[in-house]
């Protein structure tokens, strides 16, 4: 049963971007100093060698819905995130969270952000400074955080010895152990440990699913999250083409998409 | 943590913070002791003036080199974490003041072991010292946010701050510069904050006052208005930089 409160409303979104290096160069620059003088520009036009990285997406995320956003490389998961997370500039339209959302969490490369000459310990204080939290917050969450990745044994060892997997189960048992309002996670589940995997997905569950918030996975790999979303946003060139409840409509246009761009 | 993890990856660790400026100490003697420097009248020891001036200025360099390099340090970071740019603004300050505040320390050690004698008004340093402080940070956020869309902006820079080191009375005095330079002198800020915190040390004022408190204040209104430019752009510069 999927409840009807808007988390999160998106409304014509648009984001631009430039392949060319010069031409990045030179716009950046050039808005810069603009921005410097005050002096106000349009950024709804496209300028030369720019192309929209997405146009006009919009699509609400209700309280207890597991998003699984698809699409190709290039296809524009990224950049949405990023932007819904603030990290990007808004270039056009809207981005509106409902006021009962306090915490919003993104979580992109998910072993990204360690010291690898830090301990595991270190590294689990830094990573959560670098999510907002204080050390007494961080102390709180230690014992989940040790508990739910297994890696008890080496949290005082150098982050640079730990395996892929071990710092994949650290980084995600950091993650699930703020708990925000809404969660966004760029390709985090790409890891070949299923039990794990299994295990964040029951906690995903229960913490998001059950509780009335809100999950947005973006991946290439719906096999990944098939058992989790329980809504399928397909994004093909900046573009929406497939929102709904339907997985198995998602999925039938995912890979018609993914076919047609590997015969290109 | 950065400066932590910066120094962990090294045999001698924490020891690198006494080594590097008392390093830097023996150079100096070791050049004096080669006749290298020519002393000049600068009211101390000559060795001793250049010690503490080009501590006075490394202390700047280090803040301007910090706060141009954020995207280069932080930017990866800052495109998977929706971080607090203030803080690593400031971050980036205090790790500066950290590296400033050890071979300082030397420094004062130093003048107490040669019996330079110091103002009773020296304890206002830090207070002094700041605007030079500011001043490097300012200058590296502007040219940070530029220098993280193209690599032109960290070439020129470097070049020009290496090229106001000569022109700013670090190496020479103040009073022994004339003609063109002396004009340079006159319209440079660091010459009235390196000189008022020489001063404020061992004879305890303030280098044309005037000047130095109208710099001061100029500069700190800069430097708020640029942190705040600086945490504005942020996410634009993110948007087109190579991290």
């Amino acid at each position: 049963m999927i409840a009807q409160k808007v988390l999160l409303s998106v409304e014509g979104l648009y984001k631009k971007f430039t392949k060319d290096l010069k031409y990045n160069m030179y716009h950046g620059v050039t808005d810069l100093t603009r921005n410097f003088f005050g002096i106000n520009f349009k950024s709804d036009e496209l300028r030369t060698k720019e192309f929209w990285a997405l146009n006009d997406v919009s699509f609400n995320i209700h309280e207890g819905e597991i998003v699984a956003l698809l699409g190709t490389n290039g296809s524009g998961k990224t950049t949405l995130i990023r932007l819904l997370a603030g990290i990007y500039n808004l270039e056009k339209g809207a981005v509106k969270y409902d006021d009962c959302v306090k915490n919003i969490i993104s979580v992109f490369a998910i072993k990204s952000g360690f010291y690898s000459s830090l301990s595991g310990l270190e590294n689990v204080y830094l990573k959560c400074a670098y999510y907002g939290l204080t050390k007494e917050e961080v102390d709180e969450r230690l014992d989940f955080i040790v508990d739910f990745s297994g890696v008890a044994e080496y949290l005082h060892a150098p982050i640079g010895k730990y395996s892929s997997g071990m710092k994949t189960r650290l980084a995600m048992s950091i993650v699930l152990s703020i708990k925000g309002d809404i969660l966004f996670i760029d390709e985090g589940f790409s890891f070949s440990d299923p039990g794990f995997k299994q295990k964040c997905f029951d906690y995903l569950k229960k913490e998001y699913l059950q509780k009335g918030k809100s999950l947005v996975i973006a991946t290439h790999r719906l096999d990944k999250i098939k058992d989790l979303a329980n809504r399928i946003i397909v994004l093909n060139k900046g573009k929406i083409v497939y929102d709904g409840l339907e997985v198995a409509d998602g999925m039938m246009k995912f890979h018609n998409l993914f076919k047609q761009d590997k015969t290109h | 943590m950065r400066l932590f993890a910066d120094l962990k990856r090294s045999f001698l660790g924490w020891s690198w913070l006494l080594i590097l400026p008392f390093f830097s100490i023996i150079t100096w003697i070791f050049m004096k002791g080669a006749g290298v420097l020519n002393p000049g009248d600068v009211g101390i020891p000559y060795l001793a003036f250049v010690l503490l001036s080009t501590t006075l200025w490394s202390g700047f360099f280090d803040t301007y080199k910090g706060c141009s390099q954020i995207f280069q340090n932080y930017g990866k970071i800052m495109l998977v974490n929706t971080l607090p740019v203030h803080v690593v603004v400031f971050s980036e300050i205090f790790v500066a003041v950290v590296r400033f505040s050890i071979p300082f320390s030397f420094i004062l050690i130093y003048f107490l072991v040669q019996s330079i004698p110091m103002s009773m008004l020296g304890f206002l340093f830090p207070l002094i010292y700041l605007p030079m402080i500011l001043f490097g940070a300012t200058i590296g956020l502007l040219s940070g946010l530029f220098n993280a869309i193209a690599k032109d902006f960290t070439f020129l820079m470097d070049k020009v701050i290496h090229l106001l080191m000569l022109l700013s009375p670090v190496v020479y005095s103040v009073d022994v510069s004339t003609g063109f330079l002396a004009k340079i002198l006159r319209f440079n800020p660091i010459t009235y904050f390196i000189s008022s915190a020489r001063n404020i040390l061992i004879e305890g004022d303030i280098y044309m006052a005037q000047n130095y408190y109208g710099c001061s204040l100029l500069i700190l209104i800069i430097f708020i208005l640029l942190t705040r430019f600086f945490i504005l752009n942020t996410s634009r510069i993110l948007e087109r930089g190579d991290f």
